[in-house]
C-alpha cells in the first residue's frame, strides 16, 4: 500500500508541474517596450524621436560620407585627393563621385557592401520616422500645440529631410511612408515627383504642429523647429520645380518634369514659406559674415541668430566638418592635439573664383585664403609658433571653418562641429528666386540685403553694391555666399547648368593663366612677408600678401627693399596646367549627377531595383 | 504494514542462517584473465545468497560452499560476469574483457539501450578512452575519436572555442552547434566539465536517435554521462598531471636590415625617401649598420614564453545497495604561452544514487565550476571587439623590431606610419578578465511498480553567470575613435558585462518494457513530457573617460572615476518550450528490430499557429549474424547488423523575440546633450511574425560488423540530411533593416563514415590494438528562397578588395572563398620608364592592377588574372584590361574532403603506450595574416621573411632606382615574391593554402605498478605516465597551425587565419592512484 501511495504522491507532484496550454508559450521581454507603451508616453516618445536624429552620427552616414563627400566638384569648389596631372586616376574610393565617374563596383566607396552604407542608413532613419509617425498617430493624440504634435512634426520633417537627400543623391528611390512589413520589404523605385509631393504635403502638415524656435524642445537649432521645416519646404519646392537628371532609356537627360502650373505652385509654396520665416522675425543676418562660422565652430546652437538649423553632431565626438573642410592646419598641441596630425583641405577653391569676388566683398577673405597653417622652421625658428604658409594658385583653401575657432581642441577626426543646414541668408535668396519666377516685386530687396551685409553696408537701405534681381545674378550671388557649404552643386543641378558651369570655370581658369577675359587685370606676381608687427593670433604668425587684388602691381622688392618682401610668380601657364584645368571631371557631370544604387542593395532587392542612366547593376 | 515487512525480513534471515548451518563444503579456485594473468580482487558469490569472497594477490580464493549452492557468480570490474556450475568442481575461472562493445549501454535520450539493440547511428567514447590522456576539456578529449564528428580547436589559447560539427550542418547563417545533454540536462557547451568527471560521451547522429529530442536535435546530440558511484567499498583516487608547453611555431620575419631595406624600397617607389625613410631610419648610406642590430623578436616576447599546466583531481566514490556516491574535485591551472594570459578552472561535483527500495530509485547530482580566463587573448571574437586593428598577434609579428625615431606608438596618422602599437602596450591595453560560474542541480526519481512498468521524473536547474571585463587602453581603436574624452584627450575605457542565464527543466516519462511480450517478441514503450524555461539577464556597462593613468584593474574596480556612457540592465525575452514524446522499440528474437519515435515541441520563439512542430522518425535493424542460416559462419563472423532510419528533427535556433516588434533603449553617443540622447530603437532585424520551425530530414543506412570473436569490429554508415524551411537571416538592403529571419531555402549534407578497430595482438603480456575512422561530408545549398547569393564578410579588414570573400550560392557548399586569381608578378618588359614623371608606364595590353598595387605598380608588382569586367556580343564576361571586383572568382573551399583519425595502443606487462593521430584532408585555409604581413600599405611594418626574396628595383650598392628593364630582369632572376603592394589588401589565390594536415595529437607512455607491489602499498591501482600533446603536425600550411578558425562570429566564414593564437606542444607527467 505504502509503495502505491508514494507513487501516487509523486505522480501528483509532477503532473502538477505540467503546463501544456499554448498560451503559456507567450513570453515577453521585460527590458523592451512595444509601440503602444512608447507612443502613448511623451518621455518615451522623445527617445524614439532621438533615434531618428541618431542616424546622422552613425558611421558612413552624415558623419563621414553623406555630408562630406557629396557636394563637389562644382564651378567653384573641387575635391582634393587626386594627382594634378593627366591622366587622372581616382586614387581613393571617395573620388569617383566627385569626378563624375561613379560605378557600381565594390571599389567605389559608396558601393561598399557594408550593411551600414549611406543609402541603408538614410532608409533606417526613414523607418525610424515611419515608426514614430505611425505610433504617435495611433497612440499619441498629436494635436497642434501639444508636445506629441511637435514630435509628430519633427518626425515628418526629418523624414522629409532624409528623403530629400536620397533624391538629391540617387534620384528615384522606393517610397516608404509606412513601417516596413514582410509584404513591403521589396519595393520598386517611385518617381521622385511622387515623393516630392508626399514630403511637401508632410511638411505642410508638420509646420502647424511644430513648436517655433525657443520652446523647451526647440532651444537648440539642432532640432527641427517650425522655421526649419519651412526652410526645408522652400528648398524642396525649388528643387522639385527645377531641373534634375532623369532616366531616358539607358541614358540620362536633364529636364524639368513639373508642369508650368505645378512650377508656379511650387514657387508659391517656397516663397510663402520663406515669407513666414522672414515675417516671424526670429532670425536675422549676422552683421559679420565671419561670425556665422565662428559661432558654428564654437558650437553655439541657440536660436535667434543667422543659423536656423544644424545637423546634430556632438561636439568633439561625432562629425568631421573641420577635419575635412577646415583651413588646413597641422597639429600644434593647442588647437589640434593628440593623434590628429592635421585637419582640413578636402575641398579647395577653383583659383579663378577667388578673382571673381569684388575685393571689397568681406566674404572673399573669410571664404578663401591662399595659405595653410603649419610649423615652418625656415621662416620661424620658434618651434612653438605656427606660420601661415603660402601655397600655390591651385591650393586656394576654404577657410570658413578653422581649427583655432573650435570650442574644444581637435584630437581626432571627429571634431563634432555641426554643419549648418539652413541659414537666414539662404531664406532671403530663396525668397528672391521664387519671387523672381513669380514676377513679384519684393525679391530684389531681400536679394540685395544679402549683398549689403557682404559689403558691410546697412542692410535696409539701398547701397552702391546693389544689383538688379536676375537669375544670373542669383546664380552668382549664391556662389559668393555659400561657397564650401555643400549647396552649390545642388543649385547648379536644379538650374540645369552643372556641366556648363564647370566648363565655364575651366574656361575661366584658362583665361586666368593667360591673363585674358575677365582676368586681364589680375596681377601675375605676388609679394609676401610675415607681418612686420609680428602679429600672432592663435599661436600663428600672420602673413601679409600683396598682389591678390587688381591694380596691386608695384614691385615691393623695389619699392620697399628692406620690407622683407619675397616675390613670387603666382599666375602663369605652369601654375595652372592643363592636367589640372581639364580634370575637374572625368565623366559627364550631366550624366553622372546621381549615384548608382549600390550592388549590395540591388542584389538583395529580389529583383525590384535596377540602376538607370546606364550604370548597370 | 511497516512492521509486517520487518517481520518478514527477520523470518527470512532466520531461515537462511539455519540453512547455512546445515551443510558446508570448502572449495578452492583461481580467477584469471584471458592472458592467464591472475585477477586480484575478483568477487565470487554464491548465486542467490550473500555468501562470497574475493581473490587474493595470486588470483586464488577459498570459499565455504553451502550445500544448497548451485552456481557461483564470478565478477570483476571491466570483465564479463561468469556463472560457474558448482557440480563441475572446476573452479579455475577465466574472465574475459567486456570492452567488446556489444553489451555496452549507450545513452539514447530519456533512457539507455544496449549497443547491440541500436537501430540508429550512435558513436560513443568510453571513460577508458578519456582516462589515460591528459587533456583540459571534454571536447578536446573526443577529437578524432568519433566518426562523423568534426572537432576543431579554433585557436591555441587555453580557453579556445572548440567547434563541434556532427555531419556538417544544415544552417547557413546560424551556428550548427549540436545539442549538449549532460546527465539529461540541456547545456550550451561542455567546456566547463572536467574530463575526469565523464563516464561516457555518446553522439546521436541520425534522426532516428535525435528525433526524441525533437527541436534542436537537427545538428546532432552529444550526451555526456558523468561518473556515478559503484557498489562496493569506498574508493579514493587521485589523478594528476603537470607539464609545460611551448609554441609550435613562429612566423619568420625580416631582420632589422632587411626591414630597413623594404622601407627604403617603398619610399623610393613612392618618391618620398626624405619623409618616409630618412625621417625614421636615417641615411641610406648608414643602412648597413642595421646589420649589427639584433632587433626585438616580438613573437618571443608575446607568445614565446614557456607555459605550464597543473591538474589535480580527487574522486571519492563507493556505495552499497542503497546508496552510491561519487564526489569529484578538480583543479586545472594553466599558464599560457601568451604574455599575461592564464586560465584556471575548479570543478566540484557530487552525484548520489539512492535505492531505498527495489522499486524506487532516486538520483541527485550537483556540479559547480568556476573558470577564470585572464589576459587579452589574440582576438575577441565574441563580445566587445571593436576593431581588428587591435588584434594582438599581428602586432607581435610585424611591429618594428627596432625603435624608430619619430615613430611614436600613439601616432594615428595611418597614411604614413604603421598603425600598430608596441606589442606589450597593446596587450596591456586590451586586457580582459572573464569569470564563469556554472551551477547545475539535477534531481530525479524512478518508480518501478512492477518489472515492466516504470515512471521517472527529473528536475534540473542550472545557473550560469559570467563576468566579462574588458579594458580599452589608449592605443585601442575604440578609444581613439569612438569613446568619450577626458579633458579633451583620449582616455581609457572599459566595459563590464555581467550575464546571468537560468535554465529550468522538468521531464517525466513512463516506460513499459516486456521481453517475450508474445513469445520471442520484445517490446518497450516510453511516453514522456518535458518543460523547459530559460531566462536571460545581462548588465552591460560602458564606462569611458577614465584618468589616463588607469590600467585595466583600476577601471574595473574604480568605475566611478570614469563617465558611465550607458548601463543597460537587460532582462531578455524568456524562452519556453513544452514537449511531448514517445518511443516504441520492438524486436523479434533480437534479430529484427523496429523503432519509432515521435516528438511534438512547442516553442515560444514562434507565434501562435506556428509554435508546434512534429518530428516523427522510424528505424529498423536486422542482426544478420544471429539468423539461423548464418550459424556456420559464427566462427569468423561474430556480429553483423544492418540498420536503416528515416526521420525528422527540428531547429528553432533563432534569437528570442524575432516575431514581435519591441523597442530597446540605448544611449546615443552621437547626439549632443541638448538632444534626446536616450533613444528607443527596434533593432536592425525586421521582425517576422510568420516564422516557423526549420525541419531536417535525415536518412541513414549503416552496418555494424565484428569478425573473429570481435577482434575486428566497426561500423559503416551512409547518410543524407536535408534541411527545409531553413531559418535564414536574410540580408535586406536599404530598407531600414539589415536583415530579417525567414523560413526560406533548402540545404543538404550527405556523406559516409567508416570505423574499424582491430585487436592485432592479444597475448598474455602483450596486446596491440589499432583503431581507425574516416568521415566524409558534402554540404550543398540547394536554394536560398530566391537569393542569388549570400555574402559572408570575414571582416578582418575594411578594405573592400579583401572583404566579403565568402559567397554562398545555390548548388555550392557553404565556405567557398571568392577572390582574385594570382598570376605571379609583372616583368620589367611590361612597362616603360617615364623619366620626367618618374613613373612606370604600362605598355598597352598590360592588365591594370594599379588600384591594388598602389605606387608599387610597376616591374615586380603583384599580378592578378583579368577574367571579366567587360562583355562580348553574346553577353559573356570577357577581360576588360584592368583588375576590378568583377575579376573575383571562387578560389578556395574550406570544407575538407575527408577527415578522421587512427590510433595504436599497446600494453606490455605493466607498460602501456598509446599514440593518437588525426587528419583533415582537402580543405583550404584563408591565410589573411599572409596578405597583411607582406603589404606595405602601412609603412614601418615588418614583413614575413619570404619578402626578402621579393623583386626589387633598387641597386643596393648605391640606393638608386634601377630603371633599365634588362638590368632589372637580370637582378631579379631569382625573385620569388612580388614587391610589397601598397594598394588595398586583396584576397588572392596565393593566400589560399592547402589546410590538410596529419597531426600526432598525443603520445602517452604509462607504467602501472604490479599488483603485488600495490597490495603492499594498500593501493588498488597506481599508474605513472608521460604524455606529449600535439607532438608533430605534418602539413604544407605556412601559418601557425592548419587547424584554425578565427572569424567565428559568422558561420559563413570558416577557415580564416587572422591573428590566431598559436598552438603549443605540451609535455606532461602524470599519475593515477586509486586506493
Amino acid at each position: 500500500m505504502k509503495k502505491y501511495s508514494i507513487i501516487f504522491l509523486f505522480l501528483l507532484i509532477t503532473i502538477g508541474t505540467f503546463t501544456s496550454c499554448d498560451s503559456s508559450l507567450n513570453v515577453a521581454s521585460q527590458s523592451s517596450l512595444t509601440d503602444d507603451v512608447i507612443y502613448s508616453n511623451v518621455d518615451l516618445t522623445e527617445g524614439a524621436i532621438g533615434a531618428i536624429y541618431d542616424i546622422v552620427g552613425q558611421n558612413n552616414s552624415y558623419r563621414n560620407r553623406l555630408w562630406l563627400q557629396m557636394g563637389v566638384n562644382t564651378d567653384i569648389e573641387y575635391r582634393t585627393g587626386w594627382s594634378s596631372t593627366a591622366p587622372l586616376v581616382p586614387s581613393k574610393s571617395d573620388d569617383y563621385f566627385a569626378l563624375y565617374t561613379s560605378t557600381t563596383l565594390v571599389a567605389d566607396g559608396y558601393n561598399n557592401t557594408d550593411s551600414a552604407n549611406p543609402w541603408s542608413l538614410l532608409f533606417a532613419g526613414i523607418e525610424r520616422a515611419n515608426l514614430a509617425i505611425a505610433g504617435i498617430t495611433k497612440y499619441g493624440n498629436p494635436t497642434a500645440g501639444s508636445t506629441m504634435g511637435h514630435f509628430l512634426g519633427e518626425a515628418l520633417t526629418m523624414r522629409a529631410y532624409y528623403y530629400y537627400d536620397l533624391i538629391k543623391w540617387w534620384g528615384d528611390v522606393p517610397a516608404r511612408f509606412e513601417p516596413v512589413s514582410s509584404a513591403t520589404i521589396y519595393l520598386a523605385k517611385s518617381n521622385r515627383d511622387t515623393i516630392y509631393n508626399h514630403i511637401i504635403t508632410d511638411l505642410q502638415t508638420a509646420i502647424p504642429l511644430l513648436y517655433a524656435s525657443g520652446n523647451n524642445y526647440t532651444k537648440t537649432i539642432k532640432r527641427t523647429s517650425k522655421d526649419a521645416a519651412r526652410g526645408l519646404l522652400a528648398r524642396i519646392c525649388l528643387s522639385a520645380a527645377g531641373y534634375s537628371m532623369r532616366p531616358s532609356g539607358t541614358d540620362a537627360v536633364i529636364q524639368i518634369t513639373a508642369t508650368p502650373d505645378r512650377q508656379k505652385e511650387l514657387y508659391t509654396i517656397a516663397r510663402e514659406a520663406c515669407r513666414s520665416i522672414i515675417s516671424g522675425g526670429k532670425y536675422s543676418l549676422d552683421a559679420s559674415f565671419k561670425n556665422i562660422f565662428y559661432q558654428q565652430c564654437q558650437d553655439i546652437d541657440t536660436h535667434g541668430r543667422e543659423a536656423i538649423w544644424e545637423l546634430p553632431y556632438n561636439m568633439g565626438t561625432r562629425g568631421r566638418m573641420v577635419t575635412s573642410f577646415g583651413l588646413p592646419r597641422a597639429n600644434d598641441g593647442v588647437y589640434i592635439t593628440g593623434n590628429q596630425a592635421s585637419v582640413g583641405g578636402q575641398f579647395k577653391i577653383i583659383p579663378s573664383f577667388f578673382y571673381d569676388y569684388n575685393p571689397a566683398d568681406t566674404r572673399r577673405d573669410v571664404t578663401i585664403v591662399p595659405y595653410s597653417i603649419a610649423r615652418n622652421s625656415a621662416l620661424v625658428k620658434d618651434s612653438t609658433l605656427n606660420v601661415q604658409t603660402l601655397g600655390s594658385l591651385t591650393s586656394m583653401n576654404l577657410a570658413k571653418w578653422r581649427a583655432e575657432w573650435v570650442k574644444t581642441p581637435i584630437s581626432s577626426t571627429e571634431d563634432g562641429v555641426s554643419p549648418i543646414i539652413l541659414r537666414y541668408a539662404d531664406v532671403l535668396l530663396m525668397f528672391a528666386e521664387a519671387d523672381l519666377f513669380l514676377g513679384g516685386s519684393e525679391g530684389s530687396n531681400y536679394f540685395n540685403m544679402v549683398r549689403r551685409r557682404a559689403f558691410g553696408q546697412p542692410i535696409n537701405s539701398v547701397s552702391s553694391y546693389d544689383l538688379p534681381l536676375t537669375l544670373d545674378n542669383i546664380k552668382q550671388e549664391r556662389a559668393f555666399e555659400f561657397c564650401g557649404e555643400n549647396i552649390r552643386k545642388y543649385d547648379l543641378e536644379r538650374w540645369g547648368v552643372l556641366k556648363s558651369k564647370i566648363d565655364q570655370a575651366e574656361a575661366n581658369m584658362n583665361d586666368l593663366r593667360n591673363s585674358a577675359g575677365n582676368y586681364v587685370s589680375v596681377p601675375q606676381t605676388i609679394y609676401w612677408r610675415l607681418k612686420v608687427n609680428n602679429a600672432i593670433t592663435h599661436g600663428e604668425r600672420e602673413l601679409e600678401i600683396y598682389g591678390l587684388n587688381p591694380g596691386e602691381l608695384t614691385d615691393k622688392t623695389v619699392s620697399d627693399p628692406n620690407g622683407g618682401w619675397t616675390k613670387k610668380t603666382w599666375i602663369s601657364p605652369t601654375s595652372l596646367v592643363d592636367g589640372f584645368i581639364q580634370n575637374m571631371y572625368l565623366g559627364d557631370p550631366d550624366k553622372r549627377q546621381l549615384l548608382p544604387i549600390m550592388h549590395q542593395i540591388i542584389i538583395t532587392s529580389n529583383g525590384t531595383l535596377t540602376n538607370d542612366y546606364g550604370y548597370g547593376n | 504494514m511497516k512492521n509486517n515487512k520487518k517481520h518478514f525480513v527477520l523470518l527470512f534471515l532466520f531461515t537462511f542462517s539455519l540453512a547455512l548451518f546445515a551443510q558446508q563444503r570448502q572449495i578452492k579456485g583461481t580467477v584469471k584473465d584471458e592472458k592467464g594473468e591472475a585477477i586480484i580482487g575478483a568477487t565470487i558469490i554464491v548465486k542467490g545468497t550473500t555468501t562470497g569472497t574475493t581473490t587474493d594477490i595470486d588470483g586464488n580464493f577459498t570459499l565455504n560452499l553451502p550445500a544448497a549452492a548451485k552456481t557461483l557468480l564470478v565478477s570483476f570490474v571491466g570483465m564479463e560476469k561468469k556463472e560457474v556450475d558448482v557440480k563441475n568442481n572446476n573452479f579455475n575461472v577465466v574472465l574475459t574483457d567486456n570492452s567488446i562493445a556489444l553489451n555496452e549501454v549507450v545513452a539514447i535520450g530519456y533512457g539507455t539501450q544496449r549497443k547491440k539493440d541500436l537501430t540508429g547511428s550512435v558513436s560513443s567514447v568510453s571513460e577508458k578512452a578519456l582516462r589515460d590522456i591528459p587533456v583540459s576539456s571534454a571536447a578536446e578529449a573526443i577529437t578524432g575519436k568519433l566518426p562523423g564528428v568534426q572537432v576543431t580547436t579554433t585557436e591555441g589559447s587555453p580557453d579556445a572555442q572548440i567547434k563541434i560539427r556532427v555531419r556538417g550542418g544544415g544552417s547557413i547563417t546560424q551556428s550548427n552547434t549540436p545539442l549538449y545533454i549532460v546527465d539529461g540536462f540541456p547545456m550550451d557547451d561542455i567546456s566547463n566539465i572536467a574530463p575526469s568527471e565523464i563516464q561516457t560521451i555518446d553522439v546521436l547522429k541520425d534522426a532516428s536517435s535525435t528525433a526524441i529530442y525533437g527541436s534542436r536535435g537537427a545538428n546532432g546530440v552529444i550526451i555526456v554521462t558523468t561518473k556515478a558511484g559503484k557498489d562496493g567499498k569506498i574508493s579514493i583516487s587521485y589523478t594528476g598531471y603537470a607539464g609545460f608547453k611551448q609554441t609550435t611555431k613562429q612566423l619568420k620575419v625580416l631582420t632589422p636590415f632587411q626591414f630597413a631595406q623594404k622601407q627604403y624600397e617603398g619610399a623610393v617607389l613612392n618618391n618620398s625617401v626624405a619623409t618616409d625613410y630618412d625621417a625614421y631610419f636615417g641615411s641610406f648610406n648608414d643602412m648597413g649598420l642595421y646589420n649589427y642590430v639584433n632587433g626585438t623578436n616580438w613573437q618571443n616576447e608575446i607568445i614565446g614564453r614557456t607555459g605550464n599546466t597543473r591538474n589535480h583531481n580527487f574522486t571519492i566514490s563507493g556505495g552499497s545497495k542503497q546508496v552510491n556516491y561519487n564526489v569529484n574535485l578538480n583543479r586545472l591551472d594553466d599558464k599560457a604561452i601568451m604574455y599575461m594570459s592564464n586560465f584556471n578552472r575548479t570543478n566540484a561535483s557530487l552525484k548520489l544514487n539512492l535505492t531505498p527500495w527495489d522499486w524506487f530509485k532516486g538520483d541527485f547530482s550537483a556540479r559547480y565550476s568556476v573558470t577564470v580566463v585572464n589576459g587579452p587573448g589574440a582576438n575577441d571574437v565574441s563580445g566587445s571587439e571593436k576593431s581588428t586593428s587591435d588584434s594582438r598577434i599581428k602586432n607581435a609579428v610585424i611591429f618594428t623590431p627596432l625603435p624608430l625615431k619619430n615613430l611614436t606608438t600613439q601616432d594615428d596618422n595611418s597614411e604614413t606610419i604603421s598603425n600598430l602599437a608596441d606589442p606589450f602596450t597593446q596587450m596591456v591595453d586590451n586586457d580582459r578578465y572573464q569569470k564563469t560560474n556554472l551551477l547545475t542541480l539535477n534531481t530525479g526519481f524512478t518508480i518501478k511498480p512492477s518489472q515492466s512498468w516504470s515512471f521517472s521524473s527529473t528536475f534540473g536547474y542550472s545557473l550560469n553567470t559570467k563576468e566579462d571585463d574588458r579594458y580599452f587602453g589608449l592605443t585601442t581603436y575604440f578609444v581613439t575613435n569612438n569613446s568619450l574624452k577626458r579633458n579633451n584627450a583620449i582616455a581609457p575605457a572599459c566595459t563590464i558585462n555581467n550575464t546571468n542565464n537560468e535554465t529550468f527543466t522538468n521531464a517525466n516519462t513512463i516506460s513499459f518494457k516486456k521481453d517475450n511480450f508474445i513469445k520471442n517478441h520484445n517490446i518497450s514503450i516510453m511516453v514522456g513530457q518535458e518543460n523547459l524555461l530559460r531566462t536571460y539577464h545581462n548588465i552591460l556597462s560602458d564606462i569611458e573617460a577614465f584618468p589616463s593613468s588607469f590600467e585595466a584593474r583600476d577601471t574595473w574596480k574604480l568605475t566611478t572615476q570614469g563617465t558611465t556612457v550607458s548601463t543597460n540592465n537587460f532582462y531578455g525575452t524568456q524562452e519556453k518550450m513544452i514537449s511531448f514524446f514517445s518511443r516504441l522499440n520492438y524486436d523479434y528474437k533480437g534479430i529484427y528490430y523496429l523503432s519509432a519515435t515521435f516528438r511534438e515541441d512547442g516553442s515560444s520563439k514562434f507565434g501562435a499557429g506556428n509554435r508546434w512542430g512534429e518530428f516523427p522518425s522510424v528505424s529498423g535493424a536486422w542482426r544478420l549474424s544471429d539468423e539461423g542460416f548464418m550459424k556456420n559462419s559464427q566462427k569468423w563472423l561474430s556480429n553483423l547488423k544492418l540498420r536503416a532510419s528515416y526521420g525528422t528533427a527540428g531547429n528553432n535556433n533563432i534569437p528570442n523575440g524575432s516575431i514581435n516588434r519591441v523597442y530597446t533603449s540605448g544611449t546615443s553617443i552621437y547626439l549632443p546633450s541638448t538632444m534626446p540622447t536616450q533613444v528607443w530603437t527596434d533593432g536592425s532585424t525586421l521582425v517576422n511574425p510568420d516564422l516557423k520551425w526549420e525541419t531536417t530530414i535525415t536518412r541513414n543506412v549503416g552496418l555494424d560488423y565484428g569478425f573473429f570473436n570481435n577482434r575486428i569490429s566497426g561500423t559503416l554508415d551512409f547518410y543524407k540530411n536535408s534541411t527545409k524551411d531553413l531559418l535564414l537571416l536574410v540580408p535586406l538592403g536599404g530598407v531600414g533593416y539589415t536583415s530579417q529571419w525567414q523560413n526560406t531555402g533548402h540545404t543538404s549534407n550527405q556523406g559516409g563514415e567508416f570505423s574499424i578497430n582491430i585487436a592485432l595482438i592479444q597475448k598474455k603480456d602483450f596486446t596491440l590494438n589499432f583503431g581507425f575512422n574516416i568521415s566524409i561530408n558534402r554540404n550543398k545549398v540547394i536554394d536560398m528562397g530566391g537569393l542569388a547569393s549570400y555574402a559572408g564578410n570575414e571582416g578582418w579588414t575594411s578594405m573592400t578588395s579583401a572583404s566579403n570573400s565568402y559567397l554562398v550560392t545555390p548548388g555550392q557548399p557553404v565556405g567557398l572563398i571568392y577572390g582574385y586569381v594570382s598570376d605571379g608578378m609583372y616583368s620589367a618588359d611590361d612597362f616603360t620608364w617615364n623619366a620626367t614623371s618618374k613613373k612606370w608606364v604600362a605598355k598597352t595590353g598590360i592588365v591594370d592592377n594599379s588600384s591594388l598595387d598602389g605606387f608599387s605598380w610597376g616591374p615586380g608588382a603583384m599580378k592578378l588574372k583579368d577574367i571579366a569586367g567587360a562583355f562580348d556580343a553574346q553577353g559573356n564576361p570577357i577581360p576588360d584590361g584592368k583588375i576590378t571586383d568583377a575579376d573575383r572568382t571562387i578560389i578556395g573551399n574550406t570544407n575538407p574532403k575527408h577527415f578522421g583519425s587512427f590510433n595504436f595502443s599497446a600494453t606490455y606487462k605493466g607498460w602501456d603506450a598509446t599514440i593518437n593521430c588525426n587528419w583533415v584532408y582537402g580543405n583550404n585555409i584563408y591565410n589573411a595574416n599572409k596578405i597583411e604581413m607582406t603589404s606595405i600599405y602601412y609603412k614601418d611594418r615588418n614583413m614575413l621573411s619570404i619578402m626578402n626574396n621579393a623583386y626589387t628595383q633598387i641597386d643596393w650598392t648605391t640606393g638608386s632606382r634601377v630603371t633599365d628593364p634588362a638590368t632589372l630582369t637580370a637582378m631579379n632572376a631569382n625573385a620569388s615574391m612580388w614587391s610589397a603592394p601598397n594598394g588595398s589588401y586583396a584576397i588572392t589565390s596565393w593566400a589560399i593554402e592547402d589546410g590538410s594536415f596529419l597531426r600526432i595529437s598525443n603520445l602517452t607512455i604509462g607504467y602501472t605498478l604490479p599488483k603485488k607491489l600495490l597490495k603492499i602499498l594498500a593501493m588498488q591501482q597506481m599508474r605513472f605516465y608521460a604524455s606529449i600533446n600535439n607532438l608533430y603536425t605534418f602539413t604544407k600550411y605556412s601559418g601557425y597551425d592548419p587547424e584554425v578558425d578565427t572569424r567565428r562570429s559568422s558561420p559563413l566564414t570558416p577557415g580564416v587565419d587572422y591573428s590566431s593564437y598559436p598552438k603549443s606542444h605540451s609535455y606532461n607527467l602524470g599519475v593515477n592512484i586509486t586506493f
